[in-house]
């Protein structure tokens, strides 16, 4: 019995060592696969994650809560300074509305008397985060809406107010969200009043730079900066944030999007112009119709 | 006697397995999507390397697979590359348990510096050959700096959640084989 003990061992233990060489290859292979064939390994990811996350919800929401149910009672404490602070904003917001109800009611004459053409309204699917990327060096998190909810890769993810990323990697029922702020991104923008554009490109801060301008002197600190259209994968004149300027006097740019309590975002259906891409012919009568007429 | 110690191997192995899926709860619940200047530690890495020397059987190497692989998944991370360095580490103190059982804590965990500083070494290699994209030289080092650091308080925890000593007997790594 002792010897059928050891024949056991002598015949496992081979065994085991080319087990182990085996997943060293397939784990080295599937890196050399992630590096050659990106996008398909990304699918694969994208799916694998497809299959784990959205089984997590009951386990992700009690911890989400809790996390939320500190941080409100931490705001708590000093609900009587917000209170303060609360009311002042609201003072001043309340002339700004009244600015711009003015404003909006000049703007739509001005535009009936100009028979202006102006961009059909976009329209956006809400969408919850289920993970983010727990990772430092990624800044990014799966939503729950996927193919079958008609996501496309490169659609623009919003809050209700600022732009916060892009949609990349969609899998069945869950998709990817690059954020804005990871280093990967970098979109063109548009920095009014000047008209200045700019590339916004992610570093890993919630304050991501702005790079490539061509005229630094025209550009203040509080200019508004939006999407410029640039490339065809955002629509243009999605809001961002404002220009900021740091301690070592570089452009940064400040989200309007609110990072920390995100909890639902929007994705705005967008589908690009059809590009222009045939240079323009000679325009003439047409020969059919003139043929006709005779 | 043999049951009862299989038993515990596979009770440590869900041990393991149960830790690992806490932690990544942790890391991968949206509670702020601000980014954070706070480094995190390897943990799983650093109990991997800890429990392997003080008894292998409780994290055998398709565990190792399984587990890396996953969190290169969930994590974003250039897929199977950690995984491959870290079966790699794990198979080489594996092998070398007779001497790391033998060192003091100091000389274990000097060596388990080295180790990690090569592991982290070699990704970058790695990644610098495929031209891939790569954290910034700082972050890695303060990385690493941390990870060692945190080493031997992993290895007090790892005593006491796994309960597991240098000293204990290994029924498929035995010292007595490997001669």
């Amino acid at each position: 019995m002792v010897d059928r003990k050891n024949e056991d061992g002598k015949f496992i233990r081979p065994l085991a060592y080319v087990a182990m060489a085996v997943i060293i290859m397939i784990s080295f292979s599937f890196f050399l696969l992630w590096r050659i064939d990106n996008p398909r390994a990304e699918l694969i990811r994208i799916s694998v994650i497809d299959k784990i996350v959205p089984n997590l919800d009951w386990a992700m929401t009690p911890m989400t809560k809790a996390s939320q149910m500190v941080q409100n009672f931490q705001s708590y404490k000093r609900l009587y300074d917000q209170n303060q602070e609360l009311r002042n904003e609201l003072q001043k917001m309340r002339s700004w509305r009244e600015a711009a109800l003015q404003l909006e009611q000049e703007n739509a004459r001005l535009l009936d008397l100009n028979n202006v053409k102006l961009n059909p309204k976009l329209n956006y699917i809400s969408g919850k985060i289920l993970v983010d990327s727990g990772s430092l060096f990624r800044q990014s998190a799966i939503i729950n809406l996927g193919t079958l909810d008609g996501i496309v890769e490169g659609w623009a993810a919003m809050d209700g107010l600022g732009l916060i990323g892009r949609i990349a990697g969609v899998g069945k029922n869950t998709s990817r969200v690059l954020f804005l702020t990871d280093t990967s991104s970098n979109i063109p923008v548009l920095i009014k009043p000047s008209n200045q554009r700019a590339i916004l490109s992610g570093d890993n801060s919630i304050e991501p730079n702005l790079l490539f301008i061509e005229n630094n002197k025209q550009i203040q600190p509080g200019d508004r900066i939006l999407t410029s259209g640039d490339g065809g994968v955002f629509p243009a004149n999605l809001l961002i944030g404002q220009v900021s300027l740091n301690s070592s006097n570089q452009l940064k740019a400040q989200l309007s999007a609110n990072f920390s309590g995100l909890e639902y975002l929007r994705v705005i259906r967008h589908s690009p112009n059809a590009p222009i891409n045939q240079p323009s012919r000679l325009i003439g009568p047409s020969l059919s119709k003139a043929n006709s007429d005779d | 006697m043999i049951k009862t110690y299989k038993s515990r191997v596979i009770f440590n192995q869900f041990l393991f397995f149960c830790m690992f899926a806490v932690g990544h709860f942790i890391l991968l619940a949206p509670i702020s999507l601000l980014p954070v200047d706070i480094l995190i530690p390897e943990v799983t890495l650093l109990i991997t390397l800890a429990v392997i020397i003080r008894n292998p059987d409780y994290i055998p190497f398709w565990l190792i697979f399984l587990i890396f692989f996953l969190s290169d998944f969930l994590l974003t991370k250039p897929l199977g590359l950690n995984t491959f360095i870290v079966l790699i580490i794990t198979e080489f103190v594996r092998r070398n348990r007779p001497a790391f059982i033998e060192m003091l804590f100091l000389s274990e965990w000097f060596m388990i510096s080295i180790l990690l500083f090569f592991a982290s070494l070699s990704k970058q290699i790695l990644l610098i050959l495929t031209l891939s994209e790569r954290s910034t030289f700082v972050d890695i080092l303060q990385q690493l700096g941390l990870d060692i650091f945190i080493y031997p308080i992993i290895v007090i925890l790892v005593r006491i959640v796994f309960q597991v000593k240098k000293s204990e007997k290994s029924i498929s790594y035995s010292i007595r084989n490997r001669t």
